[in-house]
């Protein structure tokens, strides 16, 4: 293990990859583009803290993955009498109309849709997802089969 | 449709307008440019702790490529040479003296694992009554096998394992219930980093063990278990501290021993010259020991070179006592008095299982075999008279969907007897085994409750099967001749779950339950749905407690009365936490992160409170 920080990991180029996937992430979990915003650039701050170690592409993600879940877990406590944002003013208008799967997912509880969108969305196995969230694979592996069958009822899809 | 290519559609477009990047940009700018020192400032355990996440996840994408399940021989023979050579390897690695013989910190008593084992005397249950009052202990499965907790309760002294968010760092505090009021007599600050943490505990008699996890570098991570001599409350003293490679899976405390099991996932960078890299090992004070070849055993067509490490501890000192791994972990665990059953991770649609006889502290495996599907969770599992049960939920390919099944094992886990194909396109929800009879919930949109007589372990047979709108996630037994269910109803049509509910089945004849009472909720969710310790159901007692939330965050406290359920309390909660509710005698306390709040059961109108920070 080298003792230099490996640039390609620093928080400047790694934002320039992957602004959007924790964007979206946070986006998922906390269904409001103006919370995603704020926590966009403390999950970012929190990663210059650790990403010296950094030795790969995943690693990196994992980390950010793993910042941006526990971000948001702390703003979903403390906002929780907050009223969240009506889903309508969440979407880019022209999304609106065309959103089939969308809505749905934002309608499932928080650590089912986490679930969904680190399985589909980012591609983690249950294992991975497991590891990521600190949790154990029997209790991922419930969320997910119980994600899919809510939203297999207003979703017809051959993946579900 | 693809749901993952339209998922992936919709959400693509989502994404931070440019002027909000270009302030993180800036701000990312602004804070780099601080002195080189400030990267070296946090503390090494963070980055440990992301360096452990990295092996953890290096070793998650490396075992698990998406579809290919290589049986373990192909696997490590590309990295190394034959599993045979390398178990080889390992054996002449490792002389004598590094076998685990010697493991325990205190002059006097020097471990011999076997030895301690044979003359360990076998504790009585824990969960004896203590004094004239009575109170309530942690949700469990089986009685005289305790399960681990965030809160727990001796008859006087109440233990709260407690977070605070701000600083992410942990405490353990112990409230005295005796007294005109509870009062705090400890609070005890635990070292809590990004990379090591506390997560759960069991208290008996005069010992607390602390239970978490590290993932300090180097190495794999690690789970965490402290014992703490509490011989005086108000000042828990530290006995000793162990490291058991691999992520903690599950946990029991039988008699006075403690079973901890992890899974330790070997990762790609395995060094012939250290077996600890593909061989399990303890830790403790920065010395490694590497367990011996022989008390390694291996799944039949183990797929992943993931080992379930299960070890035994003395409660009264933290020894250890025995320690076995199988190659092939696990992700569900049964255990009673006498025997732990790991349930392994599927392989080509099937579960692998292990049998371990505890005695005395020894952990020995007794068998292995496996079933098809996988368990919905412990409450899947359960053994009666020699004889296993379990319910699994399986996909049939040829058909598209989900089909379920009821099978019995002997006790060499071979099958004697199974009930196929049951409820196809559900899934089970929850489980609940109980002597001669087993009950269990499918689900897709209505639930049936099932009824099996497993009196023949030859010829299991379905014998009732009541159908109802929405499901429970969990069943405990509450008095003769009566289950109590708690889930969710749903929408008949649709199946789209919907609020909370309560249901008592009349399972005096189980081939004719009946639901005799049901109570709907305002209540959407719960954390009693997803953890059965969340939920207090004490048939004696007759009480039912969870929390609950829809708008408000609150406790709801039932008790059944010949006419049906009774809520006898609602408390609206401050915080939305973890919590617990517990009764001591007659006072009633429910323990949350920020405040413990308590009334009496005869007086529930008046409502106290304590703040634990």
């Amino acid at each position: 293990m080298s003792n230099e920080p490996d640039a390609r990991f620093s928080p400047e180029a790694v934002f320039e990859r992957h602004a959007d996937l924790v964007y979206r992430l946070c986006f998922v979990r906390t269904k409001s583009r103006h919370d995603s915003d704020d926590l966009l650039q403390e999950v970012f701050l929190r990663y210059m803290k650790v990403w010296h170690t950094v030795q790969s592409e995943e690693h990196a993600k994992a980390l950010l993955i793993r910042i941006a879940v526990n971000c948001t877990k702390t703003l979903l406590s403390s906002a929780w009498f907050r009223k969240t944002e009506r889903l309508d003013e969440t979407l880019p208008a022209e999304e609106r109309e065309e959103s089939a799967v969308l809505p749905a997912v934002l309608s499932l509880p928080l650590k089912y849709r986490t679930v969904i969108h680190l399985h589909y969305y980012q591609g983690y196995s249950v294992e991975e997802i497991a590891a990521l969230l600190s949790s154990n694979p029997s209790t991922v592996k419930t969320r997910l089969m119980r994600a899919r069958a809510m939203l297999k009822n207003t979703i017809k899809a051959e993946d579900l | 449709m693809n749901f993952k290519d339209e998922y992936k559609n919709e959400l693509d477009p989502v994404s931070a307008d440019e002027t909000v990047k270009n302030n993180v940009r800036r701000a990312l700018r602004r804070e780099s440019s601080a002195p080189a020192k400030r990267f070296y400032a946090f503390p090494i355990r963070a980055a440990a702790f992301s360096l452990c996440a990295v092996l953890l996840f290096a070793a998650g994408l490396w075992l698990f490529p998406k579809k290919n399940n290589a049986p373990v021989h192909r696997i490590l023979v590309e990295k190394a040479s034959s599993y045979g050579e390398l178990y080889n390897t390992v054996k002449k690695l490792l002389p004598d003296e590094r076998r685990l013989t010697r493991y325990y910190k205190s002059d006097d008593e020097i471990v011999t694992y076997g030895a301690e084992a044979k003359n360990a005397v076998e504790e009585s249950a824990p969960d004896a009554a203590v004094g004239e009052a009575s109170f309530s202990t942690t949700t469990k499965q089986v009685e005289g096998v305790d399960e681990a907790d965030i809160v727990k309760t001796d008859g006087r002294y109440i233990y709260r394992l407690r977070h605070d968010p701000e600083t992410s760092s942990a405490s353990l505090v112990t409230v005295d219930t005796k007294g005109s009021a509870p009062q705090i007599i400890s609070s005890l600050s635990l070292s809590t980093t990004e990379s090591r943490a506390f997560t759960t505990m069991y208290v008996a008699e005069n010992r607390l063990i602390l239970i978490g996890c590290d993932y300090s570098v180097p190495g794999p991570a690690k789970s965490l278990v402290a014992f703490y001599d509490i011989s005086d409350r108000s000042t828990p003293t530290l006995i000793t501290e162990t490291l058991q490679c691999g992520n903690m899976t599950d946990s029991r405390l039988v008699g006075g021993t403690l079973y901890l099991l992890s899974n330790y996932y070997i990762n790609g960078d395995i060094d012939e010259e250290d077996p600890s890299t593909f061989v399990p090992f303890m830790e403790c004070d920065g010395e490694k020991t590497v367990v011996s070849a022989d008390s390694i055993c291996i799944y039949e067509n183990c797929s992943q070179p993931v080992y379930t490490m299960v070890c035994g501890y003395r409660t009264e000192t933290g020894a250890l006592l025995d320690t076995k791994s199988v190659l092939g972990g696990s992700y569900a665990v049964y255990c009673n008095t006498k025997t732990l059953l790991a349930a392994g991770y599927e392989l080509d649609g099937k579960t692998q299982l292990v049998r371990f006889a505890l005695e005395k502290g020894g952990i020995t495996p007794v068998a292995n075999g496996s079933i098809a599907g996988s368990l919905l969770n412990q409450f899947s599992m359960d053994e009666y008279k020699g004889y296993f049960r379990f319910v699994t939920t399986a996909f049939d390919q040829s058909k598209g969907q989900t089909v379920n099944a009821l099978t019995v094992l002997d006790g060499d886990l071979k099958q004697t007897g199974k009930i196929d194909n049951l409820a196809p396109g559900e899934q089970v929800y929850s489980v609940r085994f109980m002597g001669d009879t087993g009950y269990f919930v499918t689900f897709r949109q209505v639930d049936p409750l099932f009824s099996a007589d497993l009196s023949d372990p030859a010829d299991p047979k379905i014998i009732g099967a009541l159908k109802i709108p929405g499901f429970s996630d969990y069943l405990f037994p509450y008095g003769e001749g009566k289950l109590l269910g708690i889930g969710k109803n749903a929408d008949e049509k649709t199946g789209v779950p919907d609020k909370m509910k309560l249901s008592l089945f009349d399972i005096s004849d189980p081939a004719n339950v009946t639901e005799s009472f049901k109570t709907d909720l305002a209540a959407f969710d719960s954390e009693a749905l997803y953890n059965h310790k969340a939920c207090l159901a004490d048939g004696k007692k007759n009480l039912i407690g969870f929390s609950g939330y829809y708008d408000d965050f609150c406790y709801y406290l039932y008790t059944l009365k010949k006419d049906g359920f009774v809520l006898l309390a609602s408390i609206p909660l401050k915080e939305k936490a973890e919590c617990r509710g517990l009764y001591i005698g007659s006072t009633f306390y429910i323990v949350g992160n920020e405040y413990l709040v308590y009334f009496d059961l005869n007086h529930p109108d008046k409502v106290w409170e304590l703040a634990l920070a």
